[in-house]
């Protein structure tokens, strides 16, 4: 355990950990911008997301008439969505577009992949150029959405077809070092979550550093692998080099799950609140021999980043072996 | 069964004479009971897993800031932390009384399992 | 030595019946049911419960045509030697009258040939209310049942505990519909009473604040204890649902064999138990030792072991 101490080591005062310095004014905060044909599923993958709705519940959804903001902060994460309805132009005169997209950190467009998208890519095209004169550096992000009712090749054909589209369609606008990144998504599964965590990872200006630590932490504890997730939204802020398995992030999620939920039925005292600096839990899986962990200390508030790790090997305590280090690590972090 | 409590005040007994923690782990490193300062039950299963030898029955570490007395009980350990203002003596005489109290029941719970 | 439960599944078409037996004993999830296609006739299915109670469950379609040869032509068959009828309701059903009518005949049927059968009105798809309206439609479905139930029981004369049925709200989507099957399940199992007995003993030598006992492959609750009372009296459904959507999420790759949650002001411990069990222990103490609870839950096992 010796080796854990290089984690302390490192100099604390260069880095400076969250976004939330007093030096910065409010008004720097990155905004992910979402963007989306009507009915093409924008609100409730923000419900999902940031509000925990059960994704059957989204069927009650209204769709949205005017433009929602919304704030998403915890230590790492510290960004503002905003929602342009579908039937409104981002890039209307009397909305300020150069305002909003010189702040703009992603810009994510959701395209319904069970309807007709033609519309809506050549609509996307022209945003994604409009936004670009505007700030070449945004990120853009296009979500195939609704994937779940597509079968398994059906979906990379759509991704494919929705590529190929969205190229032809920026080609005739005369853009051509328009970076765009795909991904596949639903609600009804994990893929909303990771999607978002790597929009959100592009946000986060401290990731190579947290990646180090992470990979740091596993070396000194024999740890497989570990994130760092936002609970409230079980994006994961960071996590150490290796390739990240999808079976294992969905793992992660699931665990945070029924942490949360377990503890919202026995664990919520006065105020309501489940999670409070003690929180923690081990699931311990057969079959693979492994071991699970999953460590809860709070880092902030109750809603911030945590450390979760797996490990595959049969240790000795592994409880007691990680939640000093990660209690460490998180005073560390919230410093 | 093990009443946690009521291993809790067997171990509080140990507390006095500049001995401030008393605890009982699992050769994992897993917790049991504990009384007195906080000590962590992984880092002392370690110590004792680096000297373990099937005769050693006891080991007394004197450190700078204190002592940390370590013997078995049944397939358990037991461990006392004392101050180092602590008379060797005195820690060692305490590991022994305790370890020998708690053999009888911690060796038929484990009996049981 | 085994014992069998016949237990009849009835209702109107399409109004859920085999999505809810699929995803109790079947480990469905809610989403996939959209693919089962509609029963024809009566489909059996038996399923090992706690290992030696063998549930036999009739799943009988609703279709009119297939209803009306269970009334008349099959109506001894189907009828003889039932021990629990469980009739779905679909909440959104057009013609709610006419299900009532087809639920007092299927009633009128059981009476004559099983008088001592208990009867479980689930009142299903929930979830296609809106919330605020969910109790308020509940209440109105509940009582037009309990109407026709009423209705049914009266020319038999017998007596009629089982007639006035017991109502449940249910959705394939939350916790309510292992409300309603662990209410059903927690009356076919032999020994509750004593397993609650020793329950509440093992409580008490953990200290600890409840005690619950899950089936292990349907994760309903067959017996509890609490020691300290408990403000949500809806926790032993909602722990079911969490705990089977965990092991469902995880079980192409990973089985659960045990976990433990906690913050500063609980602990709370779930294990495999007995082959056909699993426990959960909540503690009030954050800093409940793992390994001295986990070596307790150990040394209850054979006690319970020795009940099934």
């Amino acid at each position: 355990m010796s080796d854990n101490s290089d984690v302390e080591v490192e100099d604390e005062e260069e880095y400076k950990y969250g976004l939330q310095d007093d030096s910065e004014p409010q008004d720097t905060r990155p905004t992910v911008v979402l963007m989306g044909q009507k009915r093409s599923g924008k609100t409730s993958i923000r419900k999902v997301v940031f509000q925990k709705m059960s994704p059957n519940e989204t069927m009650f959804v209204e769709s949205t008439a005017r433009i929602t903001k919304d704030t998403v902060c915890s230590s790492f994460i510290n960004f503002e969505t905003i929602e342009f309805p579908g039937q409104m132009c981002p890039f209307d005169h009397t909305l300020d577009p150069v305002n909003t997209f010189k702040k703009c950190g992603a810009l994510l467009f959701i395209i319904d992949a069970q309807d007709d998208y033609t519309d809506a890519i050549r609509k996307m095209a022209d945003y994604f150029a409009k936004a670009y004169r505007i700030n070449s550096k945004i990120k853009f992000e296009v979500f195939v959405h609704k994937a779940d009712g597509l079968t398994e090749e059906n979906r990379v054909e759509t991704k494919f077809e929705v590529y190929h589209a969205v190229k032809e369609e920026l080609k005739e606008l005369g853009i051509k070092d328009l970076q765009v990144t795909y991904h596949l998504t639903s609600i009804y599964d994990h893929s909303i979550f990771e999607a978002f965590s790597k929009v959100v990872q592009n946000l986060v200006r401290q990731l190579p550093t947290l990646e180090r630590l992470l990979d740091i932490f596993n070396q000194g504890s024999n740890v497989t692998k570990s994130f760092l997730f936002d609970i409230s939204s079980k994006i994961y802020v960071a996590t150490d080099s290796l390739p990240v398995e999808m079976s294992i992030y969905e793992l992660c999620c699931d665990m945070i799950d029924v942490t949360l939920d377990i503890s919202s039925i026995y664990g919520s005292g006065e105020y309501g609140i489940p999670f409070d600096e003690h929180s923690a839990a081990v699931i311990k899986l057969k079959k693979t021999e492994s071991w699970s962990f999953y460590s809860a200390k709070s880092i902030d508030s109750w809603h911030s980043s945590r450390l979760c790790a797996v490990r595959t090997s049969k240790s000795r305590d592994i409880s007691n072996t990680t939640s000093p280090v990660s209690r460490r690590a998180s005073k560390k972090y919230s410093t | 069964m093990l009443k946690q409590k009521a291993l809790i005040q067997v171990l509080e007994q140990a507390n006095t004479n500049e001995v401030t923690s008393a605890i009982l782990f699992n050769k994992e490193g897993l917790l049991l009971g504990q009384s007195g300062e906080e000590v962590s039950p992984t880092w002392i299963s370690s110590i004792w897993a680096c000297f373990d030898r099937r005769d050693l029955n006891e080991s007394i570490i004197v450190m700078d800031e204190g002592i940390i007395g370590i013997a078995p009980v049944a397939n358990m350990l037991l461990a006392l932390k004392a101050s180092k203002k602590a008379e060797i003596g005195m820690v060692r005489a305490k590991l022994r009384a305790m370890a020998k109290y708690l053999e009888g029941p911690i060796s038929m719970i484990e009996r049981d399992v | 030595m085994s014992s069998r439960r016949k237990v009849l599944l009835m209702g109107k078409s399409g109004s859920g019946k085999t999505s809810m037996r699929s995803i109790i004993f079947a480990n469905y999830i809610a989403r996939d049911c959209s693919r089962l296609g509609p029963t024809i006739e009566v489909e059996h299915a038996h399923v090992r419960f706690l290992g030696n109670l063998v549930l036999h469950l009739w799943d009988c379609g609703g279709q009119e045509s297939f209803m009306e040869n269970f009334l008349v032509s099959q109506k001894d068959q189907i009828f003889k030697n039932v021990q629990v009828l469980i009739y779905v309701f679909d909440v959104e059903s057009r013609e709610f009258e006419k299900d009532l009518r087809y639920y007092q005949s299927c009633l009128e049927a059981l009476l004559q040939n099983s008088p001592k059968a208990q009867v479980f009105c689930l009142i299903h798809k929930m979830d296609l209310i809106e919330e605020d309206h969910r109790e308020e439609t509940f209440k109105k479905r509940e009582a037009d049942v309990l109407r026709y139930s009423e209705l049914a029981a009266r020319p038999h004369q017998v007596e009629r505990e089982n007639a006035v049925c017991q109502c449940f709200k249910s959705s394939i989507w939350d916790e309510t519909l292992y409300k309603a099957w662990s209410t059903i399940v927690y009356k076919l199992v032999p020994n509750v009473g004593i397993m609650e007995e020793k329950l509440k003993k093992f409580a008490a030598i953990l200290d600890a604040d409840e005690i619950i006992l899950f089936e292990r492959a349907t994760f309903l609750v067959i017996a509890h204890a609490e020691t300290r009372e408990h403000k949500d009296s809806h926790r032993f459904e909602k722990v079911s649902n969490i705990i089977k959507q965990f092991k469902l999420s995880c079980r192409c790759h990973f089985e659960l064999e045990s976990m433990h949650v906690k913050n500063s002001s609980f602990s709370a411990f779930i294990d495999t138990f007995t082959a056909n069990t699993f426990i959960m222990v909540v503690l009030r103490d954050g800093n409940a030792s793992v390994a001295a609870t986990q070596l307790n839950i150990k040394l209850a096992r054979p006690h319970f072991e020795k009940l099934e």
